[in-house]
């Protein structure tokens, strides 16, 4: 039963890598072999955790571990496995960054700045830019950031702008989403988001 | 070998040509040798601000086309040996010089001095790619306004783009009474926004007026505030570690006695 689903996992993901690689010229060595490992491990017809011993030693502490993997599996707690990139600087009035996945931003978002990416968008700094999760279609994308000022917010078809005149800004994490056709802005409370989403999308895979 | 700066802002009336022109003069004062470039061709200033005006024959783009030799545009200033203008050309516009020969200019200049400022036009256009297109390092000049503000993050953005690194930020026209009744952006404000160096904050002055008007640098000035605070400036670029300036003038009588109680901690 757990082989079978594992092959269904790693089919998927080939798939969709090879997809993919049409549109992104992945480098194709990267790719096989990781493809390649993969089968490697679904023969083991075990788990599609990798390197045994290691687990073993680490499960004799008692100590239950949750193990996420760079395959793509069925669980409610991640919201996505696209690739994710990370940028460390000040995006600036009249930069934009793209990118088909999900985009951590350390650094402040300047106005005038746009970060557009596939996936999520987390900021761990001041949001005052122009952000654009979800870009290629993906409603669940989210935006987040540990201040949230922007003058627009679009996920996937939907766009909002900042209410005018002046509002007292929040100092506080904040979480955007569309949530019944809106994209809704709210604190970003730890954890809640999990069971927000496996509430809505049981049954379906991948956001 | 010197060190090129270009002193930039996007914005246009922020107080560019009057930060080179001062910085300039403030380091000569100092004993460096200080070659001054106005890049604003067309609409050139710094050799009015300077006191110069009447001096130029040859400028910035006779050169720049081998019309005349480097020497013969370099003006030397009225008070000091070791402070010369390199004017820009009025009867032309910006295409008239291209990157490529602002950065051999550059080179030839930086030389025979030890620093060279390069005074940028406002905007993002050719003028400014020709202005930092020799410069080794950048001094962005803006003021406590949204605006200004928002154009100096743009010119921040661009500079790294020409491979720039590290620009610093000279923040202009500071209204103490404006900032402590909080009409006006304060230091820590832009700083934050910004995210870059700074190198030293300006008063709000009308001293500067009454001389980029007669051509004498404020710097000159031993009373003006402003000027204080470009010999400041200057000292800092030179390598000196200088605090920066208290603007509160120490407050009233009361003000002093409850600091001194310890009843207001500002």
């Amino acid at each position: 039963m757990e082989q079978e689903a594992v092959d269904a996992v790693s089919l998927r993901a080939r798939k969709k890598k090879r997809g993919r690689r049409a549109k992104e010229q992945i480098d194709p060595q990267e790719d096989t072999a990781l493809v390649e490992s993969q089968d490697a491990k679904a023969e083991e017809g075990t788990s599609i955790t990798a390197g045994s011993t290691e687990r073993d030693e680490q499960e004799k502490d008692d100590i239950p571990v949750i193990r996420y993997t760079s395959v793509r599996q069925m669980r409610d707690d991640i919201i996505s496995q696209e690739q994710t990139i990370l940028v460390q600087r000040t995006i600036r009035s009249g930069q934009r960054i793209f990118y088909p996945g999900n985009v951590v931003v350390l650094g402040d978002v300047n106005p005038g700045g746009e970060v557009i990416a596939g996936g999520n968008i987390i900021v761990m700094g001041t949001f005052r830019g122009i952000a654009h999760a979800g870009a290629l279609g993906n409603e669940d994308a989210i935006i987040a950031a540990l201040q949230l000022e922007p003058s627009q917010l679009r996920i996937a078809g939907y766009i909002t702008r900042a209410p005018e005149g002046d509002y007292a800004s929040v100092y506080q994490p904040e979480i955007a989403r569309v949530q019944d056709g809106i994209v809704i802005i709210e604190k970003y409370q730890p954890g809640y988001d999990i069971y927000h989403r496996a509430d809505r999308k049981r049954g379906s895979i991948n956001g | 070998m010197g060190e090129v700066f270009v002193i930039t802002s996007g914005k246009g009336g922020v107080g560019k040509t009057t930060t080179t022109a001062n910085i300039g003069t403030s380091l000569a004062m100092l004993g460096y040798r200080v070659v001054l470039v106005d890049a604003d061709i067309g609409l050139r200033n710094l050799d009015v601000v300077m006191g110069l005006e009447n001096r130029i024959v040859y400028d910035l783009v006779d050169v720049a086309h081998g019309r005349c030799r480097l020497r013969q545009a370099l003006i030397r200033d009225r008070r000091f040996e070791t402070l010369y203008l390199l004017p820009a050309a009025q009867t032309k516009d910006k295409n008239a010089i291209s990157p490529e020969q602002m950065k051999a200019l550059c080179e030839e200049i930086k030389k025979e001095c030890d620093y060279l400022l390069v005074d940028c036009p406002a905007g993002i256009e050719q003028g400014f790619r020709n202005a930092v297109a020799g410069a080794d390092r950048a001094i962005v000049v803006t003021t406590p306004e949204v605006a200004a503000v928002r154009d100096a993050d743009r010119i921040i953005g661009l500079l790294e783009a020409s491979e720039i690194r590290n620009p610093l930020l000279i923040l202009n026209r500071i209204r103490p009474k404006m900032v402590r009744t909080g009409d006006m952006l304060d230091v820590d404000d832009v700083i934050e926004h910004l995210a870059i160096e700074l190198l030293g904050i300006v008063p709000d002055d009308e001293s500067i007026i009454v001389s980029t008007n007669r051509g004498e640098p404020a710097v000159l000035n031993s009373h003006s505030k402003a000027g204080e605070a470009y010999r400041n400036i200057s000292r800092r670029i030179a390598g000196e570690e200088v605090p920066f300036m208290n603007l509160e003038n120490g407050g009233g009588f009361m003000d002093r006695v409850r600091r001194l109680l310890g009843l207001r901690t500002s």
